[in-house]
């Protein structure tokens, strides 16, 4: 057998990327596993928000702080991947208790701004008049008295999960997608463990052995911890998101659900998002089910400050598991947000594994810092291993200035300029948004072979040299990830004319048979009908009848 | 008020074909539709029941796989249309069929879309097989499961937005292989391009350009060719001509496979059955009939229209005869929606759907329920119902069954005119 990883991670959501490259970067020899694709469990179900911090304002000030700091970081080393999201927070009432519950919540808002604005280098809040908030955003409700601003940040969370990965393996770490864990022994002798793969599309098996195991698979947390023999519990909590077809504003609006819930609407990408539940989930993680009452809980939340909110046409849904730590006889939206790094040795005596449970988005790089400074310390203690080499690494933690791939670009200029001759100017910004200065790649595809330029998905837009590009250099395998990368299908069309035509591309670039094209358009399209099934009304019917008639017939 | 004997709501295949019988047995009739639906979507082949496949492989005998196939829905699906009007009689349901099918071909006959038949296996853009019982004459000569066995040549488009050669060949060689296409030996792709058209274009603007310019490049291969498939795009109006044209500068039949979507085809059968209709003297018009509540008035555009009779041929989803908001509804009179013969209105999305995307979809079955003489259920005396908007059958998930439209429609026109002789003999 080969020399042993110096560290194994399990699960390709934001944490576990996060920790390979830190890991990576530190000069460990890496390998990251995830079982289906970089951020297609807990992270691609998230809002999409670098938010957090505001809620612990009264209790936790400390999270607060980390929180907003941590996003400034995230914003440095990937600037195309977030958009500002200015909230808006409209109030109601006349008498004094409703213009006292405005002070209040603008006071709180007021000691945000002292984190978020130097932090996160969002805008100060402000207060609106009633004619204010209907200039900005003349859907809201007629019983707006006033309204509240503040700001957060939308990311491109499954493009964050990637970036990570793709800059862990340009630091040396081996990285793997479709590549489930399915044993993990522990030599405790030697101090090594040994994981078995198996390759989920080609179906193949292998192994492979590391000195330090990391278990960041969040949703599946107490699943694998139970593969490796050790004991987990957290409070998995289900969290439903509804995407609208397009853009319904520009803001982000904050509503109060029937259960006092606050909910929101925001925009992202081409179309509008609203979420989010929170419910304790015990059932499958790998098929959660979206409900009808979810889906009306949501709309009927937002209906109470954008009244037309019901006309517009529902694209398809989200859900996704939080893996929260685990607290007895605490109600979901209360339950702490914080992070933790088991050691297992020390909880369960299982040596060389952590589990990496709790967080946020908006502090992942914090986390994976923590998580990697665990696994040194690990690897410094153990006896006989000889890590001499770690001596003279670099051991200092990078990921905070250090940009991530495509991420030295600030600002879309300078491929505005490259790419004028070529393409539009939403399709450039689109190609920025996505790989940031790496846009430049996807450009020189298209000047080596002009049919790249073609439009392969005009709602998003996608090119066909994104495709190509998300095949090469992103290591996409499948539909699905392609749809993460690109957002291939994920727009009104939902993939109707897309999806054949990526399929043929992906057939040729990976050497497919015509059984494996049609298998993976079945899952692509399977996927996609799972997802929308829950919102399935309107116009979205006859769309849908047209391209069950149209498409091929299983044969 | 219009002395107006039947008013056709919806002008698809099933609304046309009524019409056309309405009027050919002397009533004055107006035929309305709000949209285009089912039938301008449509791929160009005409059916209505797929030939049971595990005969099919075995005999090779399409006619007599679709007996097993019409057997077995009299047999399990008793609230298919079918079932209801032949109630349980084979023959009597290949009667009906034949006959509809005449009737929508003399129709569509001398014209772009003129059907061809018997009972074949075409390819289709989608890139699979299918039989069908007519299709458009431009298509006929690439059916595949008769005659001697030769090569078929698939022609390449690269500029072709959705069409797909190779997806095509691969399903010759495939049904070739499963023993269902008998007359394929080989299947190859043929070079072609559309010189001077934009890199990209889709296939309606593709249909334009070869109906404007004319055929598109053809580099014929060596060797005897059975037959060109060439994607459903040569041309609106002088499809036959083009196509003629090709065979005599190829020396090999040319023709067009189903279409998938978008569909210059549908299209064509739309425009082609509008036409029929005009020269037949029956009124078409492009608005919605809004029912008022009273007898059987409605508003239809800026107009009064009091019919004696109501044949409502409005369709599913695509058409709009059928909307979802919440509830399930028929959008002309609020008649009851069924699917799996109960009511289906306040039913949630997922009791109406299977989570697998390929199984049958009870909501895509929905529609109104009818009795034998293709009268609603809680619809007044007078009003009778043909097509899509039928409940216990399903387009989408076939892919066509335009026949099922023609012989409700027929049908139901039948019906409307005794009806109205009925009503002329008491009102004497």
């Amino acid at each position: 057998m080969s020399d042993p990883f110096d560290v194994a991670v399990i699960g390709g959501g934001v944490n576990g990327c996060g920790i390979a490259r830190d890991c990576a970067l530190r000069g460990l020899r890496t390998l990251l596993l995830e079982q289906e694709d970089f951020g297609a469990g807990a992270t691609g179900g998230s809002s999409g928000m670098l938010h957090g911090g505001l809620r612990y304002l009264l209790h936790d000030v400390k999270t607060t702080r980390k929180s907003c700091l941590d996003s400034g970081y995230i914003q440095q080393i990937c600037p195309h991947l977030i958009w500002r999201i200015p909230l808006l927070m409209p109030l109601f009432g006349d008498g004094p208790g409703s213009r006292l519950m405005t002070d209040l919540i603008e006071t709180y808002l007021e000691a945000y701004d002292r984190f978020a604005v130097p932090l996160k280098h969002g805008r100060p809040h402000c207060r609106l008049t009633a004619e204010e908030a209907f200039g900005l955003e003349p859907g809201l409700t007629p019983r707006t008295r006033r309204a509240l601003t503040f700001d957060e940040w939308g990311i491109d969370a499954h493009r964050l999960c990637l970036l990570n990965a793709l800059s862990a393996r340009e630091a040396g770490a081996t990285v793997r997608n479709h590549a489930q864990v399915e044993a993990l022994r522990r030599d405790r002798e030697n101090g090594i463990s040994r994981l078995d793969i198996r390759d989920t599309l080609a179906g193949t098996r292998d192994t492979a052995l590391a000195r330090i195991v990391v278990n960041a698979t969040g949703p599946w947390l107490p699943r694998m911890a139970g593969i490796a023999g050790a004991k987990l519990r957290i409070r998995p909590g289900k969290g439903v998101h509804v995407v609208v077809e397009r853009r319904v504003s520009n803001l982000g609006v904050v509503a109060t659900a029937v259960d006092g819930r606050q909910i929101f609407i925001l925009p992202h990408d081409n179309y509008s998002i609203i979420g989010t539940t929170d419910d304790d989930y015990y059932g499958d993680p790998d098929d959660i089910p979206v409900t009808g009452d979810e889906v009306e809980y949501l709309l009927e939340g937002i209906e109470s400050v954008i009244p037309g909110i019901r006309r517009y046409r529902l694209s398809t849904t989200w859900a996704a598991i939080r893996p929260t730590l685990f607290e007895w006889g605490t109600i979901e939206d209360a339950l702490s947000r914080d992070h933790e790094v088991i050691d297992h040795a020390t909880s369960d005596g299982v040596d060389g594994l952590l589990s990496l449970v709790g967080g946020k988005l908006a502090a992942y790089r914090l986390m994976a810092e923590e998580a990697t400074d665990a696994v040194l310390e690990k690897l410094r203690q153990a006896a006989g291993t000889g890590i001499q080499r770690l001596a003279g690494a670099n051991v200092s933690c990078r990921t905070a200035t250090l940009p991530l791939p495509g991420g030295d670009l600030a600002t879309p200029e300078a491929i505005l300029d490259a790419g004028r001759d070529l393409l539009d100017r939403a399709t450039l910004l689109r190609l920025y948004a996505r790989y940031g200065s790496r846009a430049r790649e996807v450009l020189d595809r298209i000047r080596q072979d002009p049919r790249q330029g073609r439009m392969l998905c005009p709602c998003e837009p996608v090119l066909e040299a994104e495709v190509h590009f998300a095949v090469e250099r992103e290591q996409a395998l499948t539909l699905g990830d392609v749809r993460r990368r690109t957002r291939l299908g994920t727009g009104a069309c939902q993939g109707a004319g897309c999806a054949e035509a990526a399929a043929a591309i992906l057939r040729d670039r990976l050497g497919w048979d015509r059984d494996t094209e049609r298998a993976r358009l079945e899952e692509f399209h399977q996927e996609r009908w799972r997802r929308r099934r829950p919102v399935l009304d309107g116009a979205a019917l006859a769309q849908e009848e047209l391209g069950r008639g149209a498409r091929g017939r299983r044969s | 008020m219009s002395a107006i004997d039947l008013l056709v709501i919806g002008g698809g295949v099933a609304g046309a074909v009524a019409a056309a019988v309405a009027r050919s047995a002397g009533a004055t009739v107006v035929l309305t539709r709000k949209a285009w639906g089912a039938t301008a979507l449509s791929s160009g082949a005409v059916d209505w029941i797929e030939p049971d496949p595990d005969a099919m492989s075995v005999s090779g005998d399409a006619a007599a796989a679709q007996e097993i196939s019409l057997e077995r829905l009299l047999r399990e699906r008793p609230d298919h249309p079918i079932a209801i009007l032949c109630q349980g009689e084979r023959t009597r349901a290949r009667g009906e069929a034949e006959g509809a099918l005449e009737i929508l071909a003399s129709l569509l006959d001398g014209g772009p879309a003129a059907l061809a038949g018997p009972l074949g296996l075409y390819a289709s853009a989608a890139g699979d097989v299918r039989f069908a019982d007519r299709v458009q004459a431009g298509m006929a000569a690439g059916e595949l499961s008769r005659g001697a066995p030769g090569r078929i040549g698939v022609l390449a488009l690269p500029e072709l937005e959705g069409w797909r050669p190779r997806a095509v060949v691969e399903a010759l060689l495939q049904a070739r292989d499963r023993g269902l296409a008998r007359g394929v030996a080989d299947a190859v792709e043929v070079p072609g391009s559309l010189p001077g058209a934009p890199p990209s274009i889709r296939m309606p603007d593709a249909a334009r350009w070869i109906e404007d310019h004319g055929l598109p490049r053809i580099e014929r291969p060596a060797g005897a060719l059975r037959a060109i498939l060439v994607p459903p795009v040569f041309g609106y109006r002088r499809i036959v001509e083009r196509l003629r044209e090709g065979q005599e500068l190829l020396g090999v039949p040319i023709a067009e496979t189903l279409a998938a979507s978008p569909s210059v085809p549908g299209w064509r059968l739309q425009t082609a059955l509008d036409e029929a209709l005009r020269d037949r003297g029956v009124e078409v018009l492009f608005a919605a009939a809004s029912f008022r509540g009273d007898g059987l008035g409605f508003r239809v555009g800026h107009r009064d229209i009091d019919p004696r009779a109501v044949i409502l041929a409005t369709g599913k989803f695509l058409g709009g005869g059928l909307a979802r908001e919440g509830r399930l509804r028929e959008t002309v009179f609020g008649l009851p929606v069924l699917t799996g013969g109960r009511t289906a209105e306040s039913a949630g999305v997922m009791s109406l759907t299977e989570a697998s995307w390929r199984a049958h979809q009870p909501l895509f079955d929905a529609g109104i329920g009818v009795d034998a003489r293709l009268r609603p259920q809680g619809a007044r005396p007078g009003v009778f119902a043909a097509g899509g908007v039928l409940a216990g059958w399903s387009y989408p998930d076939r892919g066509c069954g335009l026949a099922v439209c023609a012989i409700t429609g027929r049908l139901a026109a039948d019906l409307a005119i005794v009806f109205l002789g009925a009503r002329v003999e008491s009102a004497r």
